[in-house]
């Protein structure tokens, strides 16, 4: 525990000054420290060394300062005399002073001197310094300087000091005097020095009176702060707009603003003083919010009052915040959210509490619409869910039903895919039929003309072999024999290239539907578009002439027999487009990896609207009777979903059709 | 001597015909025709030929480029409606079939591949049927005119009339005038 307590009042504002008094205190109150731990005497001489030679130090600063600044002269004079006289006691004190007692004085000594010589003549150099530095003269300075002295507190608190030097001085010649004379006076000179002694306790007491009127003045002033705060205070608490009242720790209100008396209808004239801040919320006696803070028992009571309604404060500790509803406040009630928070003073314990209110009844009313809205939402949605639910239930049943009848439809479309073909057939048999007639008709005929000639001709060899003339005249004129010799040939070159056609055309037909050309396979479509051209030659040759324009391409990966299909179809269809005789250009090609064909008539051609419809199924413009309305279906089915290749076509109403289909070269399923 | 004409577009057909046509005795009950065939594989050169030449029978093929047996028959009734008409075809459906006898009122369809023997007796009965209907014809006539029915000079119009259809009509114009060829002017 220091012996010298460092206060604000003791700062004088220099920097410089005021660090280095700090610095002489600081030794001290080493001083006092080594004393009263008795510390060896050396070392406390020592280090009362230090402290002289720190003042020295410290007074030369301080006159360098006066220079520095132009401080009056008088002044200046009159500081450094006293400097000089401290030194000058310090040194004589110590040279007279035994150990203890003589220790003790000379730290009080000190301790007062410096105190006293800080509060008056160096706050008054520091006020002079700052006057000049603002702009003021020296003389003016000093002589307002000397004005203040004037003032009572000030002035006695001079003439304390200067009594003690002089009580000092005087003794410390007495002393020496003493020392000087003989020993034989020492109880005397004691006596004296006890008188003496008597005399200076009485000028110390004096100096304590002294410090003490200083504090007080000081005490009045901090006391006019206060008040001023107080009011400044009591302003912003009134002027905000939120409902605010203040308690104190005896729960009475200090403060009620006007927000406050507007929302309870209370003047704060009634309120201020009285502990009735419960009046507003509620009909009889209780404690708010504040109260309870003020209590500090805040967990139980606030259960027992709030019932869980509050919680701790998010942004401030220790306070606390509620909202509820007040049937009393304002018409049909308010909803209020109150914020109450402790007030402690600097040691930390609750001196009052403040509680904030804001009506938020406007913000319930409408958290209770939103929620009404919600609620009706909610009904609503439910509602509507069960209808989705119910609807789901329809739909689930009609999709079976339309499930039965889509796989009634696929049955069906089997069904015509198999009449369409066995249709195709029929029609491919008729003209197959024609063809293969025409040469065994011929070819039967001329059997039959061939066993006449045979007979002519056996018997002109019988008549030869008889060897008589006539006869054998008589047999070659009915054999007519130049004109068997000249037909035989020719006739049996006829009978066997209808003989040769009806296998070709046996084998065309066998090639158009080869069983084994009913799986994927690498097939030349040259090739199969001719054996099909060969097929339907019989369908088409009375209708069209067809040219083939057919360009080199690779092995394409398919399944011959539905391309061969799809030709057929495209073909047959060319020659019914054609009215009387046209042409029916068949042409093929490579490009990117696909193959084309293209198969154009100069047939009638057909309209915007059938040409979107044409590959639609059973869309037909033949009679009825005469095609299923499959053909073209089938073909797009072949091409695009089973081979993933393209079907274009491009028409004409009175110049033709033109189809292309692509196929990619190399198949891939996956894709 | 009985003149055919026969039409296909096939030659093989044309000339296995007439081996057998010109072998084979063509006989009907107790009468024997000689026959005299003409041959085309194209019907337009077919009619070409029937407006020159008398012809006793045609037998024509049904699918044929340009114009069909039931197309050509017709035309060729047009041109000559004593002779007897026959269709020799692979294949007709019923529509051909049914226009067949309907409009041409054909005397024979006969199927492809044909028995010889068939084909030599239908053309033998069609021959006979029409020598028959002549020969009705002409002893009708003379009933008729020994009956005074008819008079030979009506009889010589209705010759000419078959040979050359509308020669013995005049045709007045609204001045008086005979216009003599309506249908030339009518082209004109």
């Amino acid at each position: 525990m220091d012996a010298f307590i460092w206060d604000e009042r003791y700062m004088t504002g220099e920097g410089i000054v005021d660090t280095e008094h700090q610095e002489l205190v600081r030794i001290i109150n080493l001083v006092v420290e080594k004393v009263s731990r008795e510390t060896p005497e050396a070392e406390i001489n020592e280090i009362l060394g230090r402290l002289v030679q720190y003042a020295v130090v410290h007074f030369r600063h301080e006159e360098e300062l006066m220079a520095e600044t132009g401080c009056d002269p008088r002044f200046v004079a009159k500081h450094t005399e006293i400097h000089q006289e401290f030194a000058r006691q310090v040194v004589s004190m110590r040279s007279i002073s035994g150990p203890a007692t003589g220790m003790e004085d000379l730290l009080r000594f000190l301790t007062s001197w410096l105190a006293h010589h800080i509060l008056g003549i160096d706050q008054a150099m520091a006020r002079q310094v700052r006057k000049i530095r603002a702009g003021g003269s020296a003389e003016a300075a000093y002589l307002e300087e000397a004005k203040r002295a004037a003032d009572p507190t000030t002035s006695s608190l001079l003439a304390a000091m200067s009594s003690l030097y002089r009580l000092i001085a005087a003794r410390n010649e007495s002393l020496q005097q003493l020392n000087q004379s003989l020993e034989s006076k020492v109880a005397e000179r004691t006596q004296d020095l006890v008188k003496e002694q008597e005399q200076l306790r009485i000028a110390m007491n004096q100096v304590a009176v002294t410090q003490k009127k200083l504090l007080e003045s000081e005490h009045k002033r901090s006391e006019a702060a206060k008040q001023n705060m107080a009011a400044y205070l009591a302003q912003i608490i009134d002027g905000d707009p939120v409902p605010t009242f203040v308690i104190n720790a005896d729960h009475r209100i200090t403060h009620w603003n006007r927000a406050c008396s507007i929302i309870s209808g209370l003047p704060a004239s009634e309120m201020v003083g009285t502990k009735h801040q419960w009046k507003t919320f509620y009909p009889e006696a209780r404690p708010t919010l504040a109260d309870l803070i003020v209590n500090g028992s805040l967990d139980e009571q606030l259960e027992t009052y709030y019932h869980g309604l509050f919680q701790r404060s998010r942004t401030i500790d220790d306070a606390f915040e509620a909202e509820r509803f007040f049937p009393e406040l304002g018409h049909g009630g308010r909803w209020l959210f109150f914020t109450a928070a402790p007030l402690r003073d600097r040691s930390g314990s609750v001196i009052g509490a403040i509680e904030t209110l804001q009506d938020v009844t406007e913000r319930r009313q409408a958290e209770e619409n939103l929620r009404q809205y919600q609620n009706q939402l909610e009904e609503l949605v439910a509602k509507r869910t069960s209808q989705l639910a119910e609807a789901n239930v329809e739909l689930e049943s009609e999709r079976r039903e339309l499930e039965q009848l889509l796989g009634k439809v696929e049955e069906a479309q089997q069904q015509l895919l198999q009449s369409e073909k066995m249709a195709a057939i029929g029609q491919l048999a008729a003209g197959v039929a024609h063809e293969i007639n025409n040469p065994v008709g011929f070819v039967n005929s001329n059997l039959g003309s061939l066993k006449s000639y045979v007979g002519h001709l056996l018997n002109v060899i019988g008549a030869y072999e008889g060897g008589d003339a006539a006869q054998i005249e008589a047999a070659r004129k009915a054999a007519d024999l130049d004109f068997l010799r000249e037909d035989l040939p020719s006739l049996i070159d006829e009978s066997q290239d209808g003989l040769s056609r009806v296998t070709k055309i046996v084998q065309d037909l066998k090639d158009f539907s080869r069983v084994d050309q009913a799986e994927h396979q690498e097939a030349d479509l040259n090739a199969a578009m001719e054996s099909t051209l060969n097929v339907v030659a019989n369908e088409i040759k009375y209708k069209a002439e067809v040219v083939r324009e057919f360009g080199d391409i690779p092995l394409v990966d398919c399944v011959p027999a539905q391309i061969n299909q799809v030709f057929m179809n495209l073909l047959v269809n060319a020659a019914q487009a054609i009215p009387t005789m046209g042409k029916i250009f068949v042409r093929s090609g490579c490009q990117n990896g696909h193959v084309w064909f293209e198969i154009e008539d100069t047939g009638h051609g057909m309209s915007e609207e059938v040409r979107q419809r044409i590959f639609e199924p059973f869309f037909t413009t033949k009679p009825v009777g005469k095609g299923t309305g499959l053909g073209l279906s089938i073909s797009y089915d072949i091409i695009v979903k089973k081979h993933r290749g393209r079907m274009d076509v491009t028409s004409k109403p009175g110049e033709g059709t033109c189809f292309r289909l692509w196929l990619p070269v190399s198949f891939s399923p996956s894709e | 001597m009985s003149r055919i004409l026969i039409v296909d577009d096939e030659e093989s057909i044309l000339k296995s015909l007439k081996r057998l046509l010109r072998a084979a005795p063509c006989t009907c009950g107790n009468k024997t025709f000689a026959l005299e065939v003409q041959a085309f594989n194209s019907p337009v050169a077919a009619l070409e030929a029937a407006k020159n030449e008398d012809f006793d029978l045609f037998l024509s093929d049904y699918r044929m480029p340009v114009m069909d047996g039931v197309e050509f028959l017709t035309a060729a009734k047009a041109i000559q409606p004593d002779a007897a008409r026959l269709i020799l075809s692979g294949y007709a459906d019923l529509n051909a079939l049914v226009r067949a006898v309907n409009e041409v009122g054909i005397d024979r369809f006969i199927g492809k591949p044909w028995n010889d023997y068939d084909l030599m007796s239908a053309i033998g009965q069609a021959l006979a049927h029409r020598e028959l209907l002549m020969e009705n014809r002409q002893l009708a006539n003379l009933v008729r005119q020994e009956m005074g029915d008819t008079t030979p000079e009506a009889l010589e119009a209705e010759r000419l009339e078959r040979i050359e259809p509308g020669i013995t009509e005049v045709n007045w114009g609204p001045d008086g005038s005979v216009v003599l060829d309506p249908e030339f002017l009518a082209r004109e």
